[in-house]
């Protein structure tokens, strides 16, 4: 099987689709503003026509590019191109002021490159383990999952928790749209046909997504800020080896991302936080450079940190079909436009299909690794073409690919629709993540629970009797409550110490 | 501009529990048949998960609309008053509108004309509105969607309008 493997994965569309993957992913995570979510949804109608291992790879090489990308900009610009890379941008920039920007990003690349293949390990170690677990997972279990994935990604919306949760009922309205498979009933088609098979949820990722970001960025008159920040791009002089003298902050900040990463509803951005306080906390540099001058190991820290998500994530999406954050959420859009169904009957049906996944993602970080150390400068010129540009190629991209899912110009005006309503919803501040996460989770939710039911006779006391899905609740309750806990906590935390300075 | 954001919010959460009480009230009892029961009590039909979603978004915008309702009428009120006898016109950025308008356009045009007269016309369109004045641009965009065209035709072999 690893034989048949390998010689799919080399086939040549394949590795051809890995390498356009990792530098569409690198250009777009460049871009300020543009996050790695945009970066897989504007590749996304590019798989339509493609097998599903080579459109799988495309995506994942777009997913691990772009979280790299951001890194670049963050380091010459001092401005993140993704979330996972805010935390770079403080010893980044202050090393490139230095005149060592090449140093920088040969840093961030190397690091990212580490933390993505020790992610990978994990991912072929724990994948089918879990996926063997899963097996004995009955609905109870997974209507918990899916309320799992939603109260997380909600949880992380800090004080925005109501907001949070009024877009996931807003996601799952949207996922009850079209014929129920249980009854054959339509539901909310208005009397249309085309509504009969429901809202696409990759048309609705490339609208919310794309189609809001490039209306919304028209807000941004100039980019002058950009040119007056941007420092020199300076040649690489360290080696390889002296990167590697910070084994320990790479083994670290690896295994907080791997943790991290596996957890539903978090990602790069937390990971990269995590790793970078940490490294901070046990440093011994801090004498030589202090954190927040170029700090080598903050650096290496921040990058590991945010990369060692990407293997990570696809976890609980291959083994459950539960995204872990909404980038994944887009993946798993993208599975279901492929006819491959989440979960452990991939690890256990003899196909190649999920292996040539796993197995890919070493490919991609291998690749990754090979781009960034030739065309890091010319990656990094991308921020000097303007943003519009880009802006109407990813328009004319959109429109395409939602034509072409099902050949159908309606798709393209459900398309338009929710680009507005994505503009809509973030111009009032509401977060487009749980809504992601609860159209593409919503059809799950809702077939377990009538199977739970229906198992139970009607009495809802089953998902506590069940332990493992009582068990799941309560941490689905708690990853809600977190930001009160935590307000409430640090509250406590200062009260007692403006007491004790009294 | 906390208060404006309050006022927003207030305004949204409002809406939103109007919509959830239509929705459980009309909504769905007009646009979800229920089917006839063919035996026993039927404990999970079309409707029950709609309702469900229903009820909750219900509860939540109450929340939410009582939470900035509070926030705007009471907390708020006083610096409301200061700035109602303070008011400046805000000029609205329409910009965002003209760009959602010719993707709109572009939308209707790639059924009707198909997919070059479309872009050809819609395309350039975007960037005058986004302000771009380098002819060189225009030109980068145009090659860049001759080839992703050539690609999906000829590559991905996709029927293009």
């Amino acid at each position: 099987m690893l034989l048949e493997t390998l010689l799919k994965l080399l086939e040549p569309i394949n590795i051809l689709m890995l390498n356009i993957g990792v530098a569409a992913g690198i250009i777009i995570g460049t871009l300020p503003g543009l996050n790695v979510v945009f970066a897989i949804a504007v590749l996304l109608p590019l798989t339509f026509g493609l097998d599903s291992v080579s459109g799988m790879l495309l995506l994942l090489g777009s997913y691990c590019g772009a979280t790299f990308g951001g890194s670049i900009t963050a380091i010459l610009i001092n401005t993140p191109g993704t979330a996972g890379n805010a935390a770079t941008t403080i010893e980044g920039y202050p090393m490139a002021k230095k005149g060592k920007a090449g140093n920088a990003i040969k840093i961030a690349l190397i690091s990212s490159v580490i933390g993505g293949l020790i992610s990978c390990v994990v991912l072929l170690l724990f994948a089918p383990q879990l996926a063997k677990i899963a097996l004995h997972f009955g609905p109870p279990e997974f209507f918990a999952l899916t309320i799992f994935g939603m109260c997380a990604v909600v949880g992380i919306t800090g004080k925005k928790v109501l907001k949070g949760l009024i877009m996931t009922s807003v996601g799952l309205l949207i996922s009850t749209v079209g014929i129920d498979a249980a009854e054959g009933v339509k539901r909310f088609t208005f009397g249309s046909s085309k509504l009969t098979s429901g809202i696409k949820p990759v048309i609705l990722l490339l609208g919310i997504f794309a189609i809001a970001e490039v209306i919304l960025q028209s807000e941004i008159i100039n980019q002058d800020n950009i040119k007056n920040t941007q420092v020199k791009f300076e040649k690489a002089t360290i080696t390889v080896k002296e990167i590697l003298c910070h084994w320990k902050t790479i083994i670290r900040s690896s295994i907080i991302g791997v943790i991290i990463g596996a957890i539903p509803g978090t990602g790069g951005g937390i990971s990269s936080w995590f790793s970078y306080n940490e490294a901070k906390r046990v440093s011994k540099e801090n004498d030589i450079v202090p954190f927040g001058e170029g700090n080598l190991d903050g650096l290496v820290a921040a990058e590991t940190g945010n990369n060692a998500t990407t293997g990570a994530t696809l976890i609980p999406l291959l083994t459950l079909g539960i995204p872990g954050d909404p980038a994944t959420a887009v993946l798993l859009g993208a599975l279901t436009m492929q006819g491959i169904i989440p979960g452990s009957a991939l690890f256990t049906d003899g196909s190649i299909w999920v292996y040539a996944i796993m197995i890919g993602l070493f490919f991609v970080n291998i690749f990754l690794l090979i781009q960034g150390l030739f065309f890091s400068k010319a990656f990094a010129n991308i921020t000097r073409v303007p943003k519009y540009v880009l802006f109407t190629c990813i328009v004319f991209l959109c429109i395409v690919g939602a034509f072409s899912i099902a050949n159908s110009t309606f798709d393209v005006l459900i398309l338009i629709v929710f680009g507005f309503i994505g503009y809509v919803l973030k111009k009032l501040d509401f977060p487009i993540p749980p809504l992601v996460i609860a159209v593409v989770l919503g059809e799950l939710m809702e077939v377990n629970l009538r199977r739970a039911l229906i198992l139970s006779n009607g009495n809802p006391k089953i998902f506590l009797t069940n332990p493992i899905s009582a068990i799941i609740l309560l941490v689905s309750l708690l990853s809600l409550l977190y930001p009160f806990i935590r307000k409430n906590f640090k509250g406590n935390k200062k009260i007692k110490i403006h007491n004790s300075n009294l | 501009m906390e208060v404006n954001k309050v006022k927003k919010d207030f305004i949204t959460m409002t809406i939103l529990l109007i919509f959830s009480i239509l929705l459980y009230a009309v909504l769905i009892p007009k646009y979800i048949p229920q089917r006839a029961s063919v035996s026993g009590d039927i404990i999970f039909t079309s409707r029950t998960f709609p309702y469900i979603i229903a009820v909750f978004l219900g509860i939540i915008s109450a929340i939410g609309a009582i939470k900035s309702g509070y926030l705007y009428f009471i907390r708020y009120s006083k610096v409301i008053k200061e700035e109602t006898n303070n008011k400046t016109i805000s000029m609205v950025n329409i910009k965002p509108y003209i760009i959602f308008s010719i993707i709109a356009a572009y939308g209707v045009m790639f059924e009707k004309f198909g997919i070059i007269i479309s872009s050809v016309i819609c395309l350039p369109l975007l960037l005058i509105i986004y302000g771009e004045r380098k002819k060189l641009h225009y030109v980068e965009v145009v090659i860049f969607c001759s080839i992703m065209y050539l690609v999906f035709r000829f590559v991905l072999n996709i029927p293009l309008p």
